[in-house]
């Protein structure tokens, strides 16, 4: 396999990896690193593609644990996640300037919860896998994803009405 | 699209019921201009997903090249140490066999005696040289007496 059907392979799936990265890892910066290993890693296993079912699957999976290792990382050596990239200028883009606050509060809440739920909300709600490719890619029955979908959206959906009512109830 | 539909819809989203088909209809439905009132805390749910489906890769990937597998070296290498150990055998079977003896007797004699003249020679020739150390004793028989 050369460069050319390599990146065939990998173009279309690299935004969706970037964006898992980026919801597991919080920072930009980190998460464009830490695709650029992941793609690396890829290439080194190319040779492997064609008994793959299915390559983004793999990469996916490389992701994840790529992301897992860094904060991992992090934790031991005492170094604290900051979370200071929430506001990029992508939020310019949308059109409802009065919304913006709530949007960013609602991203917010999505990296506050358990890495389980982030994870399967950002595939379903955001890449918008099946439950079935969720399942295989997480090691989880359907059942299971689709419990941790429903309880990732409703703490969401408890913490931003409770900011919606905030001062009217 | 209904109201009623939507509503129900959403509760089915909350329960991860839904499909992904359902979800698009929501999605496209609380990011329309034409929410209800009373649904409008809704809004910023779908309006994340939007945007959080827009961040992509901007790095250019540089893949590192392969490096040329050389199947050669290590055949040419294994090649060499063959014909290496198969000349120092070679080698040392024939010196084994070749111990620079002489056929004839008459020869054998002559180098013999030539070696061992050769050998006196030496011998002679070192020998002189100590004789000069008598000069200490001469000199130490003096003092000491």
């Amino acid at each position: 396999m050369n460069q050319k059907e390599f990146l065939a392979h990998v173009t279309p799936v690299q935004d969706r990896l970037y964006r898992l990265a980026k919801r597991l890892l919080v920072s930009e910066d980190e998460a464009q690193d830490a695709t650029q290993e992941v793609l690396i890693k890829l290439w080194s296993y190319r040779k492997k593609f064609k008994k793959l079912k299915s390559v983004e699957a793999f990469a996916v999976t490389i992701t994840k644990n790529h992301c897992y290792d860094k904060l991992k990382l992090k934790s031991s050596s005492n170094l604290q996640l900051v979370h200071t990239n929430y506001e990029d200028e992508h939020y310019n883009t949308v059109k409802q300037t009065e919304n913006q606050d709530s949007v960013n509060w609602v991203l917010k809440l999505m990296n506050d919860l358990p890495e389980q739920q982030r994870l399967v909300l950002h595939m379903r709600d955001i890449e918008q896998y099946s439950n079935s490719e969720i399942a295989e890619e997480l090691n989880l029955n359907e059942t299971a994803v689709r419990v941790t979908l429903s309880r990732a959206r409703k703490t969401i959906r408890e913490q931003l009405l409770k900011k919606h009512n905030y001062g009217i109830r | 699209m209904e109201l009623d539909k939507i509503e129900n819809l959403l509760q089915l989203y909350f329960e991860g019921e839904t499909s992904l088909e359902q979800e698009a209809q929501l999605q496209n439905y609380f990011t329309s201009d034409k929410v209800a009132a009373h649904l409008e805390e809704y809004k910023p749910l779908f309006a994340a997903f939007a945007v959080a489906r827009e961040g992509s890769f901007n790095r250019t990937l540089e893949l590192p090249e392969d490096k040329p597998k050389r199947y050669w070296i290590p055949i040419a290498a294994s090649i060499l140490l063959c014909v290496g150990l198969f000349l120092t055998f070679n080698q040392q079977s024939g010196s084994d066999q070749d111990l620079g003896t002489y056929k004839d007797p008459e020869v054998a004699a002559l180098k013999t005696k030539q070696a061992l003249f050769m050998m006196g020679n030496f011998v002679n020739k070192s020998t002189g040289n100590l004789n000069k150390l008598d000069a200490f004793e001469e000199t130490t028989n003096q003092i000491l007496k």
